[in-house]
């Protein structure tokens, strides 16, 4: 495999490879449970230390790894310096959950486009609970005003459709 | 737990319906590279680099803490003016001369012209430090003292009509044709060959009537609700000339060597009105970026009250928001003008609730970032620019015990957000607030942020202890019949309850301002003693 090596680092070349990078990066990090500003932030740093540490493109999928790598060390610090805990307490685990279903480099944009079909066949009132919630990032007190139902009602609904939703993309993704 | 497959699907319902732009870092990073940051490294190294400086490429420091001198100006309205919103101007036809270049604003242009031909519907600047000369093609004209600002006008019949908004002219009719004055609230009509000397001047002595010390204190950070008076100053040099005055409906003749004084007071809505489209025509003229108009304009805290202005008709009008942008991109293009103007631009990205302010904010942050203050950075932060937040958090963390100017609100929006770095700066903060005798009313705001931020980080008493604080204080002032500063303390605290930055975290940005618009707005509603005490057993409720 050949080294191409970004000597110059010039801004041309650092903008270059964020853009190329960037965007399953930050995916991987709100999959962790990073917030979005938190994720923007993890993201630069990851880019920034990398490139101060001498970066070599070693490949698409080499780099990808090791750019998760280093963003998932940064997000469980800031966690750790928040004092919270990450919503998923295994960390590799999860990464190998994301690589097989979600990373560029195997599943591509198989699992979007399948949740995309599998959206499609949802029914109205769930559709419109997951616009809300997911769309419009409304708090489920305030879908549940909106849409004249209980808290818990928003609730269930959510994590049935959700269920059905996985089952429907695992399906497909198997197929 | 969560199940990694659960969050799999969760995570990609979030992106899959978010249907907001997704953001490129691509330029951010690259600036902070060339800028010499260099994160804070791919194994254990240290936790926190510094974001504002860096080894290889000084910058300058931001200046941190500082008062509040955006809001502040008390005395602050810049009235420079040109109604050029009233006349339209013909394509052709007899125009002024001007015996310099002088900042001409064109109606319909973005930018001031710097030229010496003047016509009907422009509005003149008089830059610089010398007198400018406008000749009338029929003879006579104008002297206008440096920083006077006027509209040129003219009616169907010939007649020339300036609209005096500020500063002093001589003027000196025709020998075969009238020529008037207007400003506003008063008219002057030259007799042929007449000549006057009309000075306008604001009267802030009009506003500073019955103020107790804590109102005077909050009116010199606050933006100006109300627009003092202007008072035209008429000295007859020669001839005569016909008095209209708009606020009683009088009229009078002045003759050779008498001097008149006429106040627009009370000030009428269409006085309001039209100071309020001066704003915009200034703005839309582009006279605040044109050349050397800024740091000559008269600094009456101008910009502060046109930036409030301003972002109220953005807020109204959301088509006007091309110009605002167009205003605040011309004044960080020209690097000549001085970091206050564009520090005064920046107060309007920050105050302005959209996302193209917030974009325009990030991209100012980019190439000029010593012009920021913390005000911006938390309204930025707030607002979820995570370059903002890095440089808070970075704020925090180089700061080192004894240094002066501790982060406080910094921290205090770390510490609300559940981030300890700031927690012994705070906690030592708390302590002295609480070991003063009293808190001033100045440090009002962020002892409650203090406490605040405390609280949520699971410090059990320390909202506890602001209550007690509190209760103190209103005592403590109405044991001196003192219920100004009584009302003061609960109603600023009742304030800091009510702000959120739309996520449930109270927002720290522009506490003071806010503090004290809050009080403005409800010190009518809580006059009484009683009432003082009802609402501070509400907050220990709450």
């Amino acid at each position: 495999m050949g080294v191409k090596a970004i000597s110059t680092q010039r801004g041309e070349a650092v903008e270059e490879l964020v853009r190329r990078y960037q965007a399953p990066l930050r995916s991987f990090l709100l999959y962790l449970g990073c917030a979005g500003n938190l994720a923007d932030d993890v993201v630069q740093d990851v880019f920034l230390s990398v490139l101060a540490a001498g970066f070599e493109d070693r490949g698409h999928a080499s780099t990808s790894a090791y750019l998760r790598r280093i963003a998932k060390n940064k997000f469980l610090k800031a966690m750790q310096r928040a004092r919270r805990e990450p919503p998923m307490k295994d960390l590799d685990e999860a990464e190998d959950v994301w690589v097989e279903l979600r990373s560029p480099d195997r599943a591509g944009n198989r699992y979007l486009e399948a949740l995309r079909e599998c959206l499609a066949g949802v029914e109205a009132r769930a559709r419109e609970v997951l616009g809300l919630r997911y769309t419009d990032r409304l708090a489920r007190t305030v879908i549940a005003e909106q849409l004249e139902m209980s808290e818990s009602g928003v609730n269930s609904l959510l994590v049935r459709t959700r269920k059905k939703l996985r089952r429907c993309v695992e399906r497909r993704l198997a197929g | 737990m969560t199940d990694p497959r659960d969050r799999l699907l969760e995570s990609a319902l979030e992106e899959l319906l978010d249907e907001s732009e997704p953001v490129d870092l691509a330029p951010r990073i690259r600036a902070a590279w060339e800028r010499g940051e260099r994160g804070t490294g791919t194994g254990d190294g240290p936790s926190l680099a510094p974001l504002t400086g860096s080894p290889e490429v000084p910058r300058p420091e931001l200046r941190r803490l500082r008062a509040w001198p955006l809001l502040g100006a008390a005395a602050a309205v810049l009235a420079v003016g040109a109604a050029a919103w009233v006349w339209t101007r013909p394509d052709a036809g007899p125009r002024l001369t001007a015996s310099r270049h002088i900042s001409v604003l064109r109606p319909g242009r973005w930018e001031a012209d710097f030229a010496r031909d003047v016509a009907p519907g422009d509005s003149v600047v008089a830059d610089g430090t010398e007198p400018v000369v406008l000749s009338l093609p029929s003879g006579g004209g104008l002297t206008l003292s440096p920083s006077t600002v006027l509209a040129v006008q003219r009616s169907e019949a010939g007649d020339w009509l300036m609209d005096l908004r500020l500063g002093t002219a001589v003027l000196d009719a025709p020998p075969n044709a009238g020529l008037a004055l207007s400003t506003g609230f008063a008219r002057a009509d030259l007799t042929p060959a007449a000549s006057v000397r009309a000075s306008v001047k604001f009267d802030f002595t009009s506003r500073d009537e019955n103020r107790g010390d804590l109102e005077e204190w909050a009116r010199e950070r606050l933006e100006p609700g109300d627009i003092p008076p202007r008072v035209l100053t008429l000295d007859v040099l020669a001839g005569e000339v016909e008095l209209a005055f708009a606020g009683e409906g009088e009229e009078a003749t002045a003759r050779s060597g008498e001097r008149r004084e006429l106040a627009s007071h009370p000030l009428s809505e269409d006085e309001i009105e039209r100071t309020d489209q001066l704003f915009m025509a200034m703005a839309e003229a582009g006279l605040f970026n044109a050349k050397g108009n800024w740091s000559n304009l008269p600094d009456y805290g101008g910009m502060d009250y046109s930036l409030k202005k301003l972002s109220e008709f953005a807020a109204v009008r959301h088509q006007r928001w091309t110009l605002v942008s167009k205003w605040v991109t011309g004044m960080f293009e020209r690097s000549e003008l001085e970091p206050r103007a564009l520090s005064r631009a920046l107060e309007f990205l920050a105050y302005d609730g959209s996302e193209r302010a917030l974009q325009q904010g990030r991209e100012l942050w980019l190439e000029r970032p010593d012009v920021f203050q913390v005000d911006h950075i938390l309204a930025f932060a707030e607002r979820g620019a995570f370059e903002f937040h890095r440089e808070l958090t970075a704020m925090v963390g180089l700061h080192q015990p004894g240094d002066p100017d501790p982060p406080i609100l910094p921290a205090a929006y770390l510490g609300l957000r559940g981030w300890g770095e700031g927690l012994s700066l705070l906690e030592k903060a708390l302590d002295d607030y609480v070991a003063r005798d009293a808190v001033p009313i100045e440090a009002w705001p962020s002892f409650l942020a203090t406490g605040a931020a405390l609280d949520a980080l699971g410090y059990a008493d320390a909202w506890g202890q602001v209550l007690r604080t509190l209760e103190a204080a209103v005592e403590r002032s109405l044991a001196k019949d003192d219920l100004e500063s009584a009302r003061w303390f609960v109603l600023a605290t009742e304030g800091f309850l009510r702000t959120d930055t739309g996520d449930g975290v109270k927002s720290l940005s522009f506490l003071v301002p806010k503090a004290i618009q809050h009080y403005q707005e409800r010190k009518g509603e809580v006059v009484e003693v009683h009432q003082i005490r009802e609402l501070l057993r509400e907050i220990g409720s709450s």
